[in-house]
């Protein structure tokens, strides 16, 4: 029987349903980012973004620039659907987003994870294994 | 130009198939004509120099084939021989390189029936059909993958395949004489990503991708079956067997003596098996694979730094038989009822060797005559 130390699933919003779409990243990302932000960010507008870097939709790096620098509008002015397709031509941002845009760095995502409380009990581990 | 030689014996087999009514659909069965045609047929152990004979005795004609060969190998040498029935021959000893091997030099015999021989088993309407059954438009260059599984479709061999596609023009002569050289292992290889799940070279191999559900497969016993269905396991759908019933692997008891250590307590594995309708196993599940790019693709790898991408869901499956199998799954997340997809093919195995000894039929044939004289 393992003892929990922490459950982190607690406090975070539910993960969106991404349907049949490859846009698992930026799903992911927005989750954690309304996580860190505590507002709804629009997913659909950080997966359109992070085609405009170099490596594309998909790419961890591209993903993180988009983030950084476009930031996210909030979800309503461009909800997610699983019935949207990225690959036609007039696949971009419509004319309801307005702003403003969360901006955030990759590694400032997870600051909400209470590592102090994580940490004696990490020690406490590598200390028994010795 | 082909010589007159040549154009007769080109002109020899679409008569026939003119007078037979040849049914273009399936391979042409050549063991059946032979029959028809009053021509007794043997298939026994032979030299391994020797493709199989002609004989002709006054009225009577046999047939004999090397039965060590592969089927498709022992079609074309009787598709050889009958030619030489057709075109008026004496009896005749065939060696590799008149049944198979080029002709320049050869008599004008048998460049005759080696002309015969791919123009009865290839005619053109044959192949339109195999070209439009596998999507394949006259503006496509065929390359070594797609003769191959041309070759496969009219149950002849790779290079048979190659030479009579370059007599229709549909390829080069100079890629049907690389085809030729390299062989169907090689072109075989091309289409898998790895070797074959089992060592047999001469086993046909079928590649069935979902554009393909609704063409029906014939193969036989050691084939090797590649199901490709377009999988991207990142969203949570993924291929699910319905059919064959594929048993999951016992999982492994772990026990904690209460400490510190945790023991695993050997599991075992039932073999990966199939049950047809009958009872005896037909296709047994060697490979299940979930590739995460394209097994298309040009670029193997292009996407690495991509997360979440479609990818291949590849199932390989060895044949057994003769029988009838069905395959059916779906594309669902496994924690959800709803089926996003679904897909189905019915798999036809035929016997190893059709014909063996003497053609069964014939014998009852003569035997029923021979009672009433």
């Amino acid at each position: 029987m393992l003892d929990w130390i922490i459950d982190a699933r607690a406090p975070w919003p539910p993960i969106t349903d991404q349907g049949q779409r490859p846009t698992c990243l930026a799903v992911a990302l927005t989750t954690s980012h309304e996580h860190a932000a505590d507002q709804e960010v629009s997913a659909e507008y950080l997966h359109w973004a992070s085609g405009k870097y170099p490596g594309g939709r998909g790419n961890p790096d591209a993903a993180g620039a988009a983030l950084a620098r476009r930031g996210q509008p909030p979800s309503s002015q461009w909800p997610y659907r699983h019935e949207t397709d990225d690959s036609c031509a007039d696949y971009m941002p419509p004319t309801t987003v307005v702003g403003p845009f969360a901006r955030r760095r990759c590694n400032r995502l997870l600051s909400n994870v209470d590592e102090a409380r994580i940490r004696p009990h990490a020690r406490r581990g590598a200390a028994g294994r010795s | 130009m082909p010589s007159k030689a040549v154009t007769d014996a080109n002109t020899a087999a679409q008569r026939l198939h003119a007078r037979l009514h040849t049914d273009y659909t399936k391979p042409i069965d050549v063991f059946s004509v032979v029959q028809q045609e009053g021509i007794w047929l043997v298939s026994r152990p032979l030299s391994a120099g020797l493709y199989g004979f002609y004989l002709r005795e006054g009225d009577a004609a046999g047939i004999v084939l090397n039965a060590d060969h592969p089927e498709y190998l022992q079609r074309y040498t009787c598709a050889h021989e009958l030619g030489h029935h057709v075109l008026g021959h004496r009896s005749h000893l065939d060696q590799p390189d008149d049944v198979v091997g080029p002709t320049a030099g050869h008599p004008v015999d048998e460049v005759a029936t080696q002309a015969f021989a791919g123009a009865f088993l290839m005619p053109l309407q044959a192949i339109n059909r195999v070209l439009r059954r596998l999507g394949m438009p006259k503006s496509r260059r065929l390359d070594a993958p797609d003769v191959y599984a041309i070759s496969r479709e009219l149950d002849v061999s790779f290079s048979a395949s190659a030479w009579q596609l370059a007599a229709l023009g549909r390829i080069p002569f100079q890629d049907a004489d690389r085809f030729a050289k390299q062989g169907a292992k090689a072109a075989k290889d091309a289409m898998r990503p790895g070797p074959p799940p089992e060592g047999d070279n001469r086993a046909a191999l079928f590649i069935v991708e979902p554009d393909a559900r609704d063409v029906p497969i014939l193969c036989r016993p050691g084939d090797e079956l590649r199901l490709r269905l377009p999988e991207n396991a990142a969203t949570g759908h993924i291929w699910r067997i319905h059919s064959p019933e594929i048993p999951r692997p016992a999982k492994p008891q772990l026990r904690w003596d209460g400490r510190k250590d945790a023991t695993k307590d050997a599991a075992s594995t039932p073999a990966n098996v199939t049950q047809d309708i009958s009872g005896e196993s037909l296709l047994r599940l060697a490979e299940n694979r979930y590739h995460p790019s394209s097994l298309n693709s040009d670029q193997p790898g292009e996407n690495a730094s991509v997360v979440g991408q479609p990818g291949t869901r590849e199932l390989v499956f060895l044949v057994d038989g003769p029988g009838r199998a069905e395959f059916n799954a779906s594309l669902s997340r496994p924690w959800e009822a709803d089926r996003i997809d679904t897909f189905s093919i019915t798999v036809r195995i035929g016997p190893a060797h059709a014909l063996n000894g003497f053609a069964v039929r014939q014998v009852r044939e003569h035997a029923a005559r021979v009672a009433e004289g």
